[in-house]
This record gives C-alpha cells, structure tokens and sequence, in this order.
C-alpha cells in the first residue's frame, strides 16, 4: 500500500456547483489531505468568497482560530467552518484560489484537529494568505466531506479538489520509541 | 514531472503518558522528512520542542514564527542561547483538554554540505496557529528526531507519523 494515494477528484463541470463533496470516504487511511483550487460565482461586487466545510453532513461542532494576510495588514479571528477564501466577482479572470486541509486520524474515535493553508491572489494588486487550526468535536469517523460557499453562490466551472489519502507504516529500519 | 513519492519510515499511537518520542536510524535515501503530529497533552498548555541527531544546544537553532490567537496577529524571532530555539509551536501548543496538530517538513534532511530547513504548522483550535521556520545549524545529515513537550508528557493517544519524500 502506497503512503500517500489519490482517493478521487472532483472536477467543477459547465454551470459550477453549490457544492464540491467527497462521499464513502474509505476508512482505511491514517490521514486526510484535500486540495482544492477553486473560484466562485459571487456576483461582480465582491473581490472572494469563503469556503465553509462540513464534515458527514453536520455542520454543527466546529471551532477554528485564523491568522491572515493582505500584503499590508494582519489579523486572527476565531470563527467555526471557514476554510479559506477564493477568488470571486471582481476577481481576475481565470485565476483561482488554492486550499490545502490535512485531518490527521479521521477515521479514529478522538475529536479531529485539523490544519488549513488557503492562499487567495489577484493579479499582484491584492491577495489574502490564510492559515487556520481548526476542530471538529465529534468522535464520529469521517465518511463525508462538503465544501460550500459562505454566501451560497456556486463553484466555477474548472475548480478542482482532489482527495488524498495517508497511510502510516514502516520501511523496518527506522525506529520509534 | 513526477509527484513527490511518499515512504511511510515508523508511526507510534501512545498506550500511555510519554515524555519524549524519538524517530532514529532513520535512512538517508529520502530527500525531505514529512512528520504529522495528532497529540494531547499532559496538562496545561506546554511547547512541544523538537532535537535533531540528540543536539541540545539552544544556539544550534534558530527560529522565526508568525502566529494569532483569534484575537490578534503576533510574531517572533529566537536566537542564542534561547529555549524557544528548538519549539514547534506557540499557541498551536498540546494540552490535556483539546487535541492539537503539527505537521513538520525538514528539507533536504540528508544532505551533508548544508544547514538544515525545516516549517512546522502548529493547531490547536482551541488556542491559536502557528507557522514556523527553523533552521538546524549543521551540515550533518539527520538521523534522528526527538520530540516532547518541553515541560510535560504527551498524553495516551497520541500519534506520530514519519515519512520520507523522494
């Protein structure tokens, strides 16, 4: 077994999507890792647009704390299911924004801290950079995993999540103790 | 171009309260060193400090962060004869209460003609995030990695991970 294989991507067809979600995500992995590079339709007022995750179709028990850059400002936050932000409206075109989660033991009994890098860029005249610990308090495994706009709007056509899982093991000549 | 290869080196979940975990012989086949850290701690909010090849000399690191707590952005720099040298984490810390997670990258870890890199995202939700970047002053190759908190134990169910990326 592979440490690190591909579960599945999703890729945003013609006409975009109200959500990107990974269903029957097998239990055999250590970890998770999603990617996901995405742009959304927020109407053309709005420069980005939050992305909000939702493990096993619960919304509820979650906690993260953010730190965030624009290039000229710093700023941390506490809020719940944010994940990032992406590109939108006025946006430049066809550029989109990059997320990164990792959920160590997903599928275990514990609760599930989780890490986030997002990175939101415009074309050098702006650009957000993102990084946030999150939790989820619930010691259901993860079999599902939805990525929403905060505003409701839809995920562009070519935005992609793709899907990672995690096997630890032991090549037999490293030690741990 | 091909992805980077992953190798899954050794993994410990702790059956009972730790204070130092220690990856060693590790091979020098890899290019990078990827280290997941899922931990509890002891008890109250404590650092977890990370030793490369048994060095325990705070100057032989040094160390740059940027971190927020939810309420305001911070950063810091450490050098010298500083314990904060060798920490992973600020807010992104290990307790009793709340699970937290580190993931560590050290690059190049075998590579004998330079000092060796290495960032750490450190997350506890309940507290802060933390980005870090340290440097082991040595041209050495790695060959073992000492984790702990730096004042208490890791708790029962705690998980580390290596792996090795080529």
């Amino acid at each position: 077994m592979a440490a690190k294989e591909l579960i599945t991507t999703v890729t945003v067809g013609a006409g975009g999507a109200a959500s990107i979600d990974f269903t029957s995500i097998p239990q055999t992995y250590t970890d998770l890792v999603l990617v996901l590079s995405g742009r959304t339709s927020r109407p053309s007022t709005a420069f980005g647009d939050t992305v909000n995750i939702a493990f096993n179709g619960s919304t509820a028990s979650f906690s993260n704390r953010l730190l965030e850059g624009n290039g000229s400002s710093a700023y941390s936050e506490i809020g719940t299911r944010a994940i990032g932000y992406l590109p939108a409206g006025v946006a430049t075109a066809n550029t989109f924004g990059s997320i990164s989660l990792t959920i160590p033991n997903y599928a275990g009994s514990a609760n599930k801290s989780y890490s986030v890098d997002s990175v939101h860029e415009n074309n050098a005249s702006s650009g957000i950079s993102d990084i946030i610990a999150g939790l989820w308090s619930s010691s259901a495994a993860i079999t599902s995993i939805s990525l929403t706009s905060n505003t409701g709007y839809n995920f562009v056509q070519h935005s992609t999540a793709s899907l990672y899982g995690f096997n630890k093991g032991s090549d037999g000549v490293t030690t741990v103790a | 171009m091909p992805s980077p290869k992953y190798t899954a080196l050794a993994n410990i979940t702790l059956g009972s309260t730790t204070s130092t975990v220690t990856f060693g012989s590790i091979p020098s086949t890899y290019r990078d060193l990827y280290i997941v850290i899922d931990a509890l701690g002891s008890g109250g909010a404590d650092d977890v400090v990370m030793q490369i090849n048994g060095d325990t000399t705070y100057s032989n690191y040094i160390r740059t962060l940027i971190t927020g707590n939810g309420t305001s952005p911070d950063w810091a720099s450490y050098s010298g004869a500083n314990a904060n040298t060798v920490k992973l984490t600020y807010y992104g810390s290990v307790i009793s209460a709340e699970r937290a997670n580190i993931q560590v990258h050290v690059l190049d870890y075998s590579a004998t003609n330079k000092h060796k890199t290495y960032l750490a995202r450190a997350n506890r939700a309940g507290s802060g995030v933390d980005a870090n970047v340290s440097r082991w002053v040595n041209t050495s190759a790695i060959t073992s990695v000492l984790l702990k908190p730096a004042g208490s134990s890791f708790a029962t169910g705690s998980t580390f991970t290596l792996y090795g990326v080529k």
